[in-house]
């Protein structure tokens, strides 16, 4: 008999040191408990090759949100590295098909959260919420529950509203800096925009449409109504060199070939940057060597050319980057090539093997 | 005997004449002997090189991605179509998608028409990226190999002896060697 009770204290005992060891998790992200089938993505972009499907009943940790998009890592994940992610989830897909009160979103929402790097590992402003901005995320989160179109976000400016896709349409209302707005069917760079608790998707309902680029996901917005306490340590590390060599923050992707392996910060040379004059729509080719010791993985790669297209874009131009690798002629075939979208989001890459195969 | 000067000329010429046809038929056969003619295919060289059989990897790659943004725009104009066609719209809405949907649609063909444009574009700079190599083996084995001509189209040559002419496999494996 005493050894029966000894046993089972043995094993409460047991349970109680796992659920100590549960509670020690990571406190960073937040941990869903899924209950359908959610598609992990190897990118965020519904188009991205499908890398595994969460089954229900799995737990993931979930962080690095940005435009309704989510990096998913194992839960057990003590680094708060992106690049660690097994991939990405739709936010609106998970959480229609997440547990309610999953464990750990309330953990994560207690527990200051760290500096955030974003997808390059550049420091980015904080996604936690802070005393002053609680109740902002939380008229936010409602929005998000009522969410059935489209996505909310703020405009990083004071910018116009107009009748049409194009700037000399009917002015019809201005948003101002922060305003947060509902926004749907993306074309030409513009967005229809609603207000923020509309529920049908329809165009006859929005108040106008207004451009894309101005119209940021509301943790990416950096003005006043949303005061971030590392603003100014964000600001310093996003500042632009001026030389023409410059460092950009990069880590290596998740799923590295052996051998490709990049250091965290990857500096470059722009070798070219040429316009056809004569093809007024065609984009702008901008060549850039890398100075890397082996070539990077195409995830890693994709995430280098997306933080020189975000340095190096002049304006509103179709910038197409193209990436040398260190001893690679500067007029032949380039390792990588990426076009992008206004917004910044890779709308075409490609990489050739083929030039790694020539001994230099 | 009686000798016309004709007759003496020709007798005076013909160990001449002789010496001459002989010299020119002895002189040129070492020459002749030196330069040889080769023949190699291009398409073979692309399909049995690592550096062809990656550049075709590639080259897939890029049609798949090609074939991606145009299946996400069609997509977006079938989504686009099925809101057109939506029954119960007001007119005004109903003009407003259509043309959306229009302008959508002619911009699909368009992305269709650059997609065909580019996937040749980069198929052929691959194929020269393959080619110039190849070209660099060639040249260096024409000098070596003593070659005067060596062939690359195939429509060009109508029999080939494969033991002594076609140097295919020959370019192919130092292709080979050269590359990674």
């Amino acid at each position: 008999m005493r050894s029966l009770i000894s046993c089972i204290m043995a094993a409460l005992l047991v349970l109680a040191c796992a659920a100590t060891g549960l509670a020690k998790e990571p406190g960073w992200g937040r941990v869903y408990t899924v209950r359908g089938k959610v598609t992990v993505r190897e990118n965020p972009e519904q188009a991205a090759l499908t890398v595994r499907v969460l089954k229900s009943g799995q737990k993931v940790r979930v962080d690095f949100e940005d435009g309704g998009w989510a990096a998913v890592f194992d839960p057990a994940e003590t680094e708060r590295v992106e690049t660690r992610a097994q991939g990405y989830v739709r936010l609106a897909e998970l959480r229609s098909e997440a547990k309610p009160g999953a464990r750990s979103e309330a953990m994560s929402e207690a527990a200051p959260r760290p500096e955030k790097p974003d997808k390059s590992g550049k420091l980015q402003k904080s996604a936690a919420p802070d005393t002053a901005d609680k109740g902002k995320k939380t008229e936010s989160r409602k929005g998000a529950q009522a969410q059935s179109f489209g996505e909310i976000r703020v405009a990083d400016r004071q910018m116009a509203v107009r009748a049409g896709r194009d700037k000399d349409t009917e002015f019809k209302r201005l948003l101002k800096a922060g305003q947060r707005a509902r926004v749907d069917f993306q074309e030409d760079g513009w967005f229809a925009v609603f207000a923020p608790d509309e529920k049908v998707r329809e165009l006859s309902r929005a108040w106008g449409f207004g451009r894309d680029k101005y119209l940021v996901p509301e943790k990416d917005y950096t003005g006043q109504p949303l005061p971030e306490p590392s603003e100014a340590a964000a600001k310093e590390t996003l500042a632009k060199p001026a030389a023409a060599a410059k460092e950009i923050q990069a880590k290596p992707a998740p799923k590295q070939k052996p051998g490709a392996s990049v250091s965290d910060a990857v500096g470059y040379t722009v070798q070219s940057r040429q316009a056809d004059h004569l093809r007024p729509l065609a984009p702008v080719v901008l060549r850039v060597r890398i100075d890397v010791t082996a070539p990077p993985a195409p995830e890693a790669l994709r995430k280098i050319m997306r933080e020189i297209w975000k340095a190096e874009r002049r304006k509103n131009e179709d910038l197409q980057v193209e990436v040398l690798l260190p001893s690679m002629d500067q007029g032949g075939l380039a390792y990588g090539v990426a076009r992008f979208h206004d917004d910044g989001r890779i709308k075409e890459f490609w990489w050739r093997e083929v030039v790694l195969r020539t001994k230099r | 005997m009686y000798q016309t000067p004709m007759s003496r000329s020709i007798h005076l010429r013909t160990p001449f004449f002789f010496a001459v046809m002989l010299m020119f038929l002895l002189a040129p056969r070492p020459a002749r002997a030196e330069q040889k003619i080769g023949f190699v295919n291009p398409q073979r060289v692309v399909n049995e090189t690592h550096l062809g059989k990656t550049a075709k990897a590639d080259l897939a790659r890029y049609v798949a991605e090609k074939d991606r943004l145009s299946k996400e725009s069609a997509a977006q104009v079938a989504t686009l179509r099925k809101e057109a066609e939506a029954p119960g719209l007001p007119a005004q809405d109903r003009g407003r998608r259509e043309d959306l949907l229009r302008r959508k649609a002619a911009q699909h063909e368009q992305l269709l028409t650059e997609n065909a444009r580019d996937i040749k574009a980069e198929e052929t700079r691959l194929l020269q990226y393959v080619m110039r190599r190849a070209e660099a083996v060639l040249e260096e084995l024409g000098k070596k190999g003593g070659y005067a001509i060596i062939f690359t189209d195939p429509a060009a040559v109508g029999y080939v002896d494969k033991a002594s002419v076609d140097l295919t496999e020959r370019v192919a494996r130092e292709l080979d060697g050269r590359s990674k």
